[in-house]
């Protein structure tokens, strides 16, 4: 009894435990314009992904419009960069095309969210092994003043790269006889067969009427010799 | 004649346009639901960091009317509610366009000498006092408790105190041979939730915030000195971007979370002297079950059982076996929770064009980029 109260107390725990973690706090928004990105799928307030050469990844993000009123702002990838400070840089959009956020202006309903998915390739980001940083930019535009805010995507690179082969320069290999065919149809490649055997008939006459002299003439020897 | 230029260039952003359009070739405008997309009707979740460049007056910022060697202040604001995560603090980065000569609405970014203010000619600046401040931030703060090592006497001394005196009876498995209280016992540090919450408003002092606020840019001012060719005006200048180095980027407000927390311990005003544990929490640093969940969670076996041996005894009976200990209370980052309120900075454009400019009305982009790690 005393050992089944404790295996229940211990289930209890176990049980509590695991309704803790089911209820992991969602990722914090960040915005501009009154609209949020939030990273989904995470409760971190980034996107963090690790890929092996030739592998890719769908992250998904939601937008909302916080306002009571229509609003539009531009969303797109960009390259980051860590600076010395431990700080980040971010680039202008097409800088990024491993992570496929299509350059786009968005338009949301007053209070209105948006799920958006992308994907990130590891063979169309910097070569290289270890952290390469990106960044899904939500920008929006009041005449010369931009503002941007940039939640950044965390790209573990495992492993190397992929080799990519260069383009191919040789000249086309050349077609191999299909396998019982005869050297003939293999010059019907080049030549087509009805004029090859034209050519082969015209060569055949040619050299039987080169000949008939010579066995007429021989005839006759033979002929006045009896 | 140097004049006139330089005070054309001062005229040159009001009549700008928004710059933002060329660039936006690929996608479907609208609300609709193209690949890859869902419309959600979902809640918002918690947290939301929102980043505004507005101007003196707090309306969104679209133009500062540049006037030679005059600064121009503008507000970056960032505000916060609901924030919870304390471990990333955010920073706001300016970069700056050439100023194009500006002709009927358009732009010549040719590039050509005579047609564009270099961003070298404009600074940013902080002023000496007020550039950085902080308005109505609050927080939550539920402190751990940590026991302090030290034991609990034996079923049998315990027998002796008021309110316990029927523990021999009631918890046989506690006090009987193999009970964890046959004897007296150790117990270790154990660090617990509180159930003691406060409320922190209305801040306004940055030593008491739990970010701390600062910018990267030079005192006296700093100028653009690489111009920005990716975004606004400037990314139709491809002759200048031919080969240009990074954009020079400046920190307006950057705020990192704090490592010291003493002055913001100082404003929750946390009680001490306090009692362990009461059944509620009501007058002490926690509540049993959160105290006891604490012990479980060592893996300790031995603590594991005196948690489960208690049972039989009242909450107000195990409040008092386990009153033996005492606490303190810590306050981490991770302590605190709920955030909210706007960072602001106050910085300064000015414009000085280079001798020789020639009259005309300029044009450039200026872009503001939060970024949070």
């Amino acid at each position: 009894m005393r050992l089944l109260s404790r295996t229940g107390a211990a289930t209890a725990c176990a049980v509590a435990a695991s309704v803790v973690l089911g209820f992991a706090p969602a990722a914090q928004a960040s915005g501009t314009g009154g609209v949020d990105l939030r990273p989904l799928d995470t409760n971190a307030s980034a996107f963090h992904l690790s890929l092996r050469a030739g592998h890719h990844q769908t992250e998904r993000f939601e937008l909302r419009n916080l306002t009571a009123s229509p609003a539009t702002v531009r969303v797109y990838a960009a390259t980051a960069a860590r600076t010395s400070d431990g700080s980040f840089t971010v680039g202008g959009a097409g800088s990024a095309p491993w992570a496929a956020v299509p350059d786009r202006e968005v338009t949301l309903a007053p209070h209105a969210a948006q799920d958006i998915s992308f994907d990130v390739n590891r063979d169309l980001a910097p070569a290289g092994e270890g952290l390469a940083y990106g960044a899904v930019v939500l920008e929006q535009a009041h005449g010369t003043v931009i503002a941007r805010v940039a939640t950044l995507i965390y790209l573990t690179r495992v492993g190397p790269s992929k080799v990519v082969a260069p383009p191919p320069t040789a000249r086309p290999k050349p077609v191999e006889p299909a396998r019982g065919t005869t050297p003939v149809l293999s010059l019907g490649h080049a030549v087509s067969r009805p004029l090859a055997v034209l050519v082969l008939a015209v060569a055949l006459v040619t050299g039987l009427g080169a000949l008939l002299p010579v066995a007429v003439r021989r005839r006759r020897r033979a002929n006045a010799a009896t | 004649m140097h004049n006139r230029a330089k005070m054309t260039v001062g005229l040159a952003a009001v009549a700008s346009i928004a710059v933002a359009a060329p660039a936006l070739a690929t996608g479907p405008t609208g609300s609709g639901s193209p690949s890859g997309t869902t419309v959600s009707t979902t809640t918002a979740g918690p947290g939301t960091r929102q980043l505004r460049v507005l101007d003196m007056a707090g309306a969104p910022l679209s133009a500062l009317s540049l006037r030679p060697s005059v600064p121009q202040g503008f507000h970056v604001a960032v505000t916060d509610a609901s924030v919870g995560d304390f471990t990333n603090g955010f920073t706001v980065s300016a970069v700056m366009n050439n100023l194009y000569a500006t002709n009927g609405g358009s732009y010549d970014t040719s590039h050509a000498a005579g047609t564009f203010v270099p961003s070298s000619a404009v600074t940013v600046n902080m002023p000496a006092n007020g550039a950085l401040s902080a308005f109505g931030v609050g927080l939550d703060a539920v402190p751990n408790v940590i026991s302090t090592a030290g034991s609990i006497p034996s079923c049998a001394n315990l027998s002796g105190v008021a309110g316990l005196t029927d523990i021999l009876t009631t918890a046989t498995a506690l006090c009987g041979v193999g009970g964890p209280l046959l004897t007296s016992l150790s117990v270790p540090a154990v660090t617990a939730v509180s159930s003691i919450t406060k409320t922190l408003s209305g801040l306004t002092d940055l030593t008491t915030l739990p970010f701390g606020l600062s910018d990267t840019v030079p005192v006296g001012g700093g100028a653009f000195t690489d111009a920005d060719y990716t975004s606004g005006i400037g990314a139709a200048d491809t002759t200048g971007a031919s080969g240009a180095p990074a954009p020079t980027s400046y920190k307006l407000l950057k705020a990192l979370p704090v490592t010291d927390l003493t002055s913001l311990l100082a404003a929750l005003n946390l009680p001490s002297g306090l009692p362990l544990t009461s059944v509620d929490g009501t007058g002490a640093y926690t509540t049993v079950a959160a105290f006891e969940s604490a012990l479980q969670a060592t893996g300790n076996a031995t603590l594991q059982t005196l948690v489960t041996d208690l049972a039989p005894l009242t909450g107000a009976q195990q409040a008092q076996v386990l009153n033996n200990l005492t606490g303190t209370l810590s306050t981490t980052l991770a302590n605190l929770s709920n955030e909210l309120g706007t960072y602001n900075a106050f910085p300064t454009l000015t414009v000085s064009p280079p001798a020789g400019t020639p009259a005309a009305t300029y044009s450039g982009t200026m872009t503001v980029t939060m970024i949070q790690p």
